[in-house]
């Protein structure tokens, strides 16, 4: 295991190495670069720009030089400074961008895991212990649904309805009011009024995902010899279903929690979008959008890296969890 | 106005009915109908005698300066507390001298609170412009007026002028605001290009003889008046002020603590990353270009970005913009402005969630599409927001304007899309009728790109030009173009080469209604064409590379109050218009670069370079005339239709918010309507 562990990890750093080359290169590929899309969205603002100050510019920024040289630069500051460099449009250290957003990105992120595992696991097991029961039937309906409407016309919709009956479309996780004074006890409860629309929004096709793997896995493994078996030396229904089918029906579900962590640091994107959340998510999108490639390369290295840790944790569970995975992996 | 608004809206009803997705333009900054602009801007000063210290400044037409020493100044009640606490001077300290302060005109006196409420995707000019004070500034009328400025004096040959500043004015730090913060923007920002940016052509002119360029020099004579001297004559100068260099002061005092001039490059270094700014540079850009964006730059500007934790960062999701105590306009009854007591801006992330704040009421001030008048006028009353509608200085819709490369790289497209019969053919194979009312729903009409109604070179045969639909026609015109109709139903060149109009455009503009529309005339006149809507980036790489065949969209938008004094989009001054392509590069470079204009083209460069030259006012209006008269002939930018009203979604109770008004660049867009001014009815 330890052994396992170990190789695990000194594979980290090449892989991160490769996908932070592999981003830079991609973030730079589509024509024209940040001063591009700042001097076009200045120039419909009715600012002028001349030859001498676009390239001004570039110099400012150091886009004059070829891309690997600037990938090259950026790498040397991460290595030996910490420093992440510049964002261009925010005319701040990209890690400052960063951290502003985190906080909010990961609470709200992990509300909508618990609301996602909370919701779903019991729906997946009961539609499974009561297959074809009316109540698989609408499990299954809403499942299907949830699966297959995009999250942000789900956004679109709670949004008009809530305009519609309250005149308060709830754009944003902040009130005016909480945005100058702060979330404090008093607004809290607002707050998490503001909170119901994103988390069933974002929280919906996961839930609706995670209740379709489980009901499967578990319809698959109550057929198994062993729950037969179980079954056929009396033990009582409910450790069949927890203790012996549940475990090993969850083991989909926690390799797919790989990517949590890195979904904790980014948050949804075009839901945040139309939601008007801010988080992580439409920060990157946006960078992309304008080639701010600091911000957006650092975002991106950062899940990258996420991912690459949220697979190890995961595998490591999923051993410590599944005997048979432990077996293999400590012969092999 | 207000039965016209009714109107207006029930016929929006009516109209649109069922808010349809088809047709939209690129932006809502377009408008028809008619246009107030009363005279061309071009009406430079009347040369008054040779300019000495003592001169009576200029009459000031729209505001006043002085008030009566009787008339006691008063504050708004959040100041007076300051006052009352000793944080802050009494308010006749803080206002310049009474004979000295600007008396804004307004419609009604207002009363004290309140806040602006916007919404914005990103900060950029749009928080700036509103509240931007110009050492002159436009009225709608396209003449300028003192602003920061006193008055000014200029001599007969228009070469030297003197401007006046008003004593005792302040800076919102409350340090006095002085003609050396004129003359140190100019020395130490302009000049060395502090904040990035190549010296404003206002302040440079040209040796008619040689046509060797000159620049222009400031001096301060004492404390509120300083003189800008050309070499020759600057005839236009402050209107090109008022567009280019728009304030023309810096807080010196406030410079002089951050810039490596003054603390050494290593001082200053740490200054930059102190304020959390990458390099000496972005802090010359930020603090001295984009100064009201950043937290703690002393400003002239009736509202200062807040220096609160949370309410002072651009990037934020909120930020607030608050009232400037020192700020240095009354009006008629003493009360100083603004009313309002400050600006709170929203971040969105997308542009349609401005709606959405429009609709439940929050936003003061919004700018609407008329694609989504059905939607405002359902909810306009729960909104508690009325429709207010102002014009463009907009040559024409700006997603249905048509350029034609004329220096494009293959040469017997170079030759067609220069002979003038070719364009007609564009022009009136389209008809304009059907394109209006499928592209706006009934909110424009045909008309050819032209200025708008009222502003200089209008003319109704130019705006009717070429309008008639004429299928036929245009084919004839096709065909004395030595096209030759092929066995597919398209036309050929001569040589058998097929011919393909390749429309591109950006995809931000929002041109595919327009194109789709426009192609299937052109196909029918028996012109194959082609549409690729391209990112902003990639055409911007496009462009001036002449990569670009045929444009359909605003690059750069037809706009003008006055070609005189912003000849960007319709003189080939630089790199950047799709029509004259090429030529920008030659008339940038000198000719050395580029390609060399010939006829019509060359003539309209050659007038340029004689407006620049020319003092006298009647001779300029006569050149710019004349500039226009190409236009009218050549028709570079063939338009479609008319541009649609600029429109505004207003808090009901936000009063002296102008009804009618003119969008424009030069005007400062919202600036015009003088924020300052308006207040809340109770």
């Amino acid at each position: 295991m330890a052994n396992y562990i170990v190789k695990r990890i000194l594979l980290f750093f090449p892989t991160v190495l490769i996908i932070s080359f592999v981003v830079f290169f991609i973030i730079q590929l589509p024509p024209g670069d940040y001063v591009n899309s700042l001097v076009a969205s200045r120039t419909a603002e009715g600012e002028i720009f001349t030859e001498d100050d676009i390239n001004e510019l570039r110099e400012q920024y150091g886009l004059d030089d070829p891309w690997y040289v600037q990938y090259g630069n950026w790498v040397k500051g991460i290595v030996t400074e910490g420093d992440f460099g510049y964002s261009f449009s925010y005319g701040r250290p990209v890690w400052s961008v960063i951290m502003d957003r985190l906080s909010l990105t990961i609470i709200v992120t992990f509300t909508i895991m618990i609301f996602t595992y909370l919701v779903s696991l019991p729906i997946g097991i009961y539609s499974a212990t009561h297959q074809y029961s009316p109540g698989d039937y609408i499990a299954t309906t809403i499942g299907f649904l949830g699966m297959a409407t995009p999250n942000f016309l789900l956004a679109i919709m709670l949004m008009y309805l809530s305009f519609k009956w309250t005149g308060d479309p709830l754009l944003g996780l902040f009130s005016t009011e909480m945005l100058q004074e702060g979330v404090h006890l008093y607004n809290f409860g607002e707050f998490l009024q503001r909170m119901i629309i994103p988390t069933i929004v974002i929280g919906t096709s996961g839930t609706c995902g995670i209740i379709r793997t489980v009901r499967a896995q578990m319809l698959d493994e109550q057929a198994q010899q062993y729950a037969l078996t179980a079954r056929a030396k009396g033990v009582s229904e409910a450790v069949i279903t927890y203790k012996y089918c549940l475990r090993a029906a969850l083991n989909p579900v926690v390799s797919g929690m790989a990517g949590s962590l890195s979904s904790l640091f980014s948050g949804s994107t075009i839901s945040a979008i139309v939601m008007n959340l801010a988080i992580q998510g439409p920060v990157l999108f946006e960078s992309l959008k304008s080639q701010d490639m600091y911000l957006a390369g650092t975002i991106v290295l950062v899940q990258a890296i996420l991912v690459v840790i949220g697979t190890l944790l995961s595998d490591i569970v999923l051993a410590w969890m599944d005997p048979r995975i432990r077996f293999t992996t400590e012969r092999g | 106005m207000k039965k016209r608004v009714i109107a207006l809206l029930l016929s929006a009803v009516m109209i649109v009915a069922m808010f349809s997705a088809c047709g939209n333009s690129a932006n809502n900054t377009t408008d028809s109908g008619s246009t107030n602009v009363t005279e061309a801007a071009t009406s430079t000063p009347a040369p008054t005698e040779t300019a000495t210290a003592e001169a009576t400044p200029t009459p000031v037409p729209d505001s006043q300066t002085g008030v009566d020493e009787t008339v006691g100044f008063t504050e708004a009640p959040d100041l007076a507390a300051l006052v009352e606490t000793g944080e802050l001077p009494a308010v006749a300290d803080r206002l310049p001298v009474a004979s000295d302060v600007m008396v804004e005109q307004m419609e009604s006196i207002g009363t004290y609170g309140g806040s602006f409420s916007f919404a914005y995707t990103s900060a950029g000019w749009g928080t700036g412009k509103p509240i931007e004070e110009g050492l002159f500034r436009f009225k709608s009328d396209g003449t300028i007026e003192p602003n920061v400025a006193k008055g000014y004096d200029v001599n007969e040959d228009a070469t030297v002028y003197t401007i006046y500043l008003r004593e005792g004015m302040k800076w919102s730090d409350g340090v006095d605001f002085t003609a050396d913060d004129c003359v140190f923007f100019y020395d130490h920002m302009c000049v060395p290009q502090t904040f990035g940016k190549s010296l404003w052509d206002c302040f440079k002119v040209t040796n008619p003889e040689t046509g060797e360029e000159t620049t222009a020099s400031f001096a301060k004579v004492d404390d509120y008046t300083f003189t800008v001297t050309f070499e020759y004559s600057k005839p236009s100068f402050l209107e090109n002020l008022a567009i280019n260099a728009k304030w023309c002061y810096a807080p010196m005092h406030y410079h002089m603590e951050i810039l490596s001039e003054f603390i050494g490059e290593e001082a200053a270094q740490a200054k930059a990353t102190e304020m959390g700014f990458a390099d000496v540079a972005a802090m010359g850009k930020e603090t001295g270009y984009y100064f009201w964006n950043v937290s703690g730059v002393p400003t002239l500007n009736p509202y200062v970005l807040s220096t609160e934790e949370g309410k002072n960062d651009v990037n934020g999701d909120y930020y607030e913009f608050v009232r400037n105590p020192y700020y240095w306009k009354v009006d008629a009854d003493g009360q100083q402005l603004p009313y309002v007591d400050k600006m709170e801006i929203t971040r969105i992330s997308d542009a349609s969630q401005g709606l959405l704040y429009v609709l439940d009421g929050t936003t003061t001030v919004a700018s609407v599409g008329w694609q989504d008048m059905a939607t405002l006028s359902e909810n306009a009353e729960s909104g508690g927001y009325r429709i207010v509608e102002w014009d463009s200085s907009s040559w024409s819709d700006l997603p249905s304007e048509l350029q034609l490369n004329q220096t494009v790289e293959d040469e017997d497209l170079r030759a067609l899309f220069q002979n003038v019969d070719f364009r007609q053919a564009l022009s009136i194979c389209v008809d304009r009728d059907e394109y209006a009312n499928l592209i706006s729903d009934g909110w424009s009409v045909g008309r050819q790109a032209s200025p708008a109604e009222g502003a200089m070179g209008y003319s109704e045969e130019w705006a009717a030009k070429w309008t008639e639909y004429d299928v036929d026609g245009a084919k004839a015109l096709l065909e004395g173009c030595g096209l030759v109709m092929g066995d597919d139903g398209f036309y050929n060149f001569a040589n058998g080469k097929d011919f393909i109009l390749n429309i591109s455009a950006f995809t931000e503009a929002e041109t595919d209604d327009q194109a789709q529309v426009l192609m299937k005339y052109f196909k029918e006149a028996g012109i194959n064409c082609t549409y690729t809507p391209v990112s902003k980036d990639l055409l911007n790489e496009n462009l001036p590379a002449n990569k670009v065949e045929c444009l359909l969209g605003p690059v750069a938008p037809a706009e003008t109050v006055s070609i005189a004094l912003r000849p960007d989009t319709l003189v080939p001054v630089r790199n950047y218009a799709c029509w004259y392509g090429q030529v920008g590069n030659w008339y940038t470079s000198g000719g050395t670069e580029g390609v060399a204009p010939t006829g019509d083209l060359l003539e309209l460069c050659n007038l340029y370079d004689e407006l620049k030259a020319t003092i006298d006012t009647e001779k300029r209006n006569e050149i710019a005339l004349q500039m226009l008269q190409l236009h009218e002939d050549n028709i570079w930018i063939i338009g479609y239709m008319a541009p649609t009203s600029v429109l505004w979604a207003i808090d009901d109770k936000l009063m002296n918010f102008p009804e009618r008004s003119i969008y424009s660049d030069e005007f400062r867009g919202l600036g015009i309507a003088h924020l300052q001014c308006c207040y809340f009815a109770e």
